[in-house]
């Protein structure tokens, strides 16, 4: 990592960075190493966003590194009451935390974090920024399915305007040898992506056709301020997995999602659960993912 | 008190003065200029080679407290008008004018009432959505001949945007401001100046399309201009790299094509004038995440630096931050006997402000009066 003390995304991390950390990842994965790398140490989750899945697979990995962790949920506490976000940086390392693990709903804020800290930073999530963790544990399961990424296509489809996961998969994914495509409607691709060496395209049958694995983001109704389509059931049939096109796919295609699932607009129900789903499996690599991070960070 | 500004090059686009000469300052209003002028009984400043120009008149910026001053006098200018809807400072070191609002509160519903001792009437940093707005001030204020100065802003374009479109803007995660977000307010607001009459003015301009429009519309003949600001001339989207707060200015800061056509159109005069949009930013308003924080830089300082980029004649340096904006507001400054001193020096090597003469008073070192 070019700053080894934080994970703060992934553009810019040498090849062997990213291997070291899936490998590392694998080792914890397999049961090879039992590490209790942080015992004594407080990790801290400090979460401006709701999420449940991210935040326990941080806890889990913490946890079973030894460490304590710490949950500062931002309702009740002083962020509601205006105190800036450097502020609470600095309140929450001076409790004696060794790794402030941040998820915020603005781009840049885990740098922030990381500029006014002498703590470990991860960030769990920053705006439309990166998802680092989240591309590491996607880029694992796929490296344990395939061995090596090298030469393979993925298909990102979605909102790709406000992915901090297709942002981190795109770097992740490129570094380490697979081909991108991004999809989505054309008021979800922002500009400039083509300079960034993926393949634009707003054709779902496009972007499918030769992936080896599909990669359905979320789509955030939450984050949307205006509509970017007309409606979910138009959504579903251009940009939705359905059976059809699932059924199209080569035949060791797999399926990702970094969930939750929008059952019935991203993908097809039977789509999520079927054969070529990776889904639940992504849960469970979070978690080895992210005791590789914790532990190359402290 | 007798003043005189000795061995400068004097610079006044106005009075088309550019010669080797001096200034006699009596009781704070502008005695004689010339090559030689009566020196007798006179403090005596030894400006040796340096510029010798009207003082630097901003057309918008927020000038808080003395430090705001501080940093206009730093920066050469002698004359700031507010930007509408900040507190009004009362100070006596620098000229500070109001601009009046153009819209009540500025919220770009009913016109504002103007007042008397306005300079122009302004729309600050706030859009104007409505252009039946627009129309109705243009035509009411053409009686007067005042200045309408606005904000070529579509919100609904901006969005919540803090950064021009583009590849920075996408790596970054930050949501950002299409040009069209500026263009297409200022084609709408020069169709309607067409029909309406008026002097309109667009304030901190940022695209290259705008440069266009504003160009073709002047060639047609219609009574506009525009500003830049120095961090617009200096500064493209990649200045955010790192979330750094630099970039964080508004309007927002856009490609390297934009800078140069920027630079361009001041120039070729397309772009009439430089002013700041000095903001001073709270410290606390820093603390946040890049688009959370509060938007605005301390610009007095990097305006001559800015032109100074521009490559321009020293006569249009000069107008772009002094003669023009005066002649905008309808101001009468320049090295011209009878006028009240607004004078500035300038070093053309360095860049930087030697002092400034406002009134009776100045702003060089002990050491250089003799």
């Amino acid at each position: 990592m070019s700053d080894a003390r934080h994970l703060l995304g992934i553009e810019g991390l040498p090849r062997e960075t990213l291997e070291q950390l899936l490998s590392r990842a694998h080792q914890y994965r397999e049961g090879h190493v039992g590490g209790r790398h942080l015992v004594g140490r407080v990790v801290a989750n400090v979460f401006y966003e709701p999420s449940t899945r991210t935040r326990s697979s941080f806890e889990v990995a913490a946890a079973s590194l030894g460490a304590h962790v710490l949950n500062w949920t931002v309702s009740g506490s002083s962020a509601s009451k205006g105190e800036t976000l450097v502020d609470t940086a600095k309140n929450i390392a001076a409790l004696g935390v060794s790794i402030i693990v941040v998820r915020h709903q603005s781009s840049g804020a885990a740098a922030l974090v990381a500029r006014s800290v002498h703590c470990s930073v991860v960030n769990a999530g920053d705006g439309q920024h990166e998802h680092p963790s989240q591309a590491l544990l996607d880029a694992y399961t796929l490296w344990r399915r395939w061995g090596s990424l090298e030469g393979r296509r993925v298909a990102i489809v979605g909102d790709i305007l406000h992915s901090r996961v297709a942002r981190s998969n795109l770097h992740c994914l490129k570094a380490l040898g697979a081909e991108v495509v991004f999809c989505g409607p054309p008021t979800m691709l922002p500009g400039g992506l083509a300079s960034l060496g993926v393949e634009v395209t707003t054709e779902l049958d496009v972007a499918l056709d030769g992936a080896d694995a599909v990669m359905m983001l979320r789509i955030q109704r939450e984050r949307q301020s205006d509509a970017l389509f007309p409606s979910a059931a138009e959504y579903h049939r251009r940009w939705g997995l359905t059976n059809e096109r699932a059924a199209a796919l080569k035949s060791d295609a797999v399926v990702l999602h970094p969930g939750p699932v929008n059952r019935g607009l991203e993908l097809s129900p039977e789509v999520a659960d079927g054969q070529r789903s990776l889904i639940l499996e992504q849960v469970e690599n979070g978690v080895a993912v992210r005791k590789a991070v914790l532990e190359a960070v402290s | 008190m007798r003043l005189v500004l000795r061995g400068g090059r004097l610079i006044d686009p106005t009075a088309r003065r550019d010669a080797p000469g001096e200034v006699l300052i009596v009781d704070g209003e502008v005695a004689a200029v010339g090559a030689k002028v009566d020196a007798a009984g006179a403090q005596v400043i030894a400006v040796d080679g340096a510029w010798v120009v009207p003082g630097f008149v901003d057309l918008h910026s927020v000038v808080r407290d003395e430090r705001d001053v501080d940093a206009a006098l730093r920066g050469g200018f002698t004359t700031v008008v507010a930007v509408p809807g900040t507190e009004p400072l009362q100070t006596d070191r620098l000229t500070l004018l109001e601009a009046s609002p153009l819209t009540q509160h500025l919220a770009g519903d009913e016109l504002g009432e103007v007042a008397d001792d306005a300079v122009c009437l302004s729309q600050g940093f706030k859009p104007l959505a409505r252009s039946g707005v627009l129309r109705r001030a243009l035509q009411y204020s053409e009686s007067r001949g005042k200045l309408i100065m606005v904000h070529a802003e579509d919100p609904s374009l901006a969005g919540n945007g803090v950064i021009g479109a583009g590849l920075t803007a996408t790596r970054l995660g930050l949501p950002s401001v299409p040009v069209a977000a500026e263009a297409a307010v200022i084609a709408r607001d020069l169709l309607i100046l067409e029909e309406t009459g008026g002097r309109l003015h667009f304030a901190h301009v940022t695209t290259e399309r705008a440069v266009e429009l504003i160009a073709a519309a002047k060639k047609r003949g219609l009574q506009v201009s525009a500003d830049v600001t120095p961090h617009h001339l200096t500064l493209d989207t990649r200045a955010a790299e790192g979330y750094s707060l630099t970039a964080r200015v508004w309007p927002p800061l856009r490609s390297e094509t934009d800078v140069a056509a920027l630079r361009a159109g001041l120039r070729d005069g397309t772009i009439d004038a430089l002013a700041c949009d000095h903001v001073r930013v709270g410290v606390l308003d820093r603390e946040h995440p890049f688009e959370a924080c509060a938007p605005g830089c301390e610009a007095f300082e990097q305006a001559l630096p800015a032109v100074a980029k521009c490559a321009l004649e020293p006569s249009r340096l000069v107008e772009v931050l002094s003669s023009a904006p005066a002649r905008l507001l309808g101001l009468r400054t320049g090295l011209t006997p009878g006028l009240a001193a607004a004078i500035t020096v300038v070093d053309p090597n360095a860049w930087s402000i030697r002092g400034s003469v406002i009134g009776a008073r100045h702003t060089f070192p002990a050491g250089v009066v003799t």
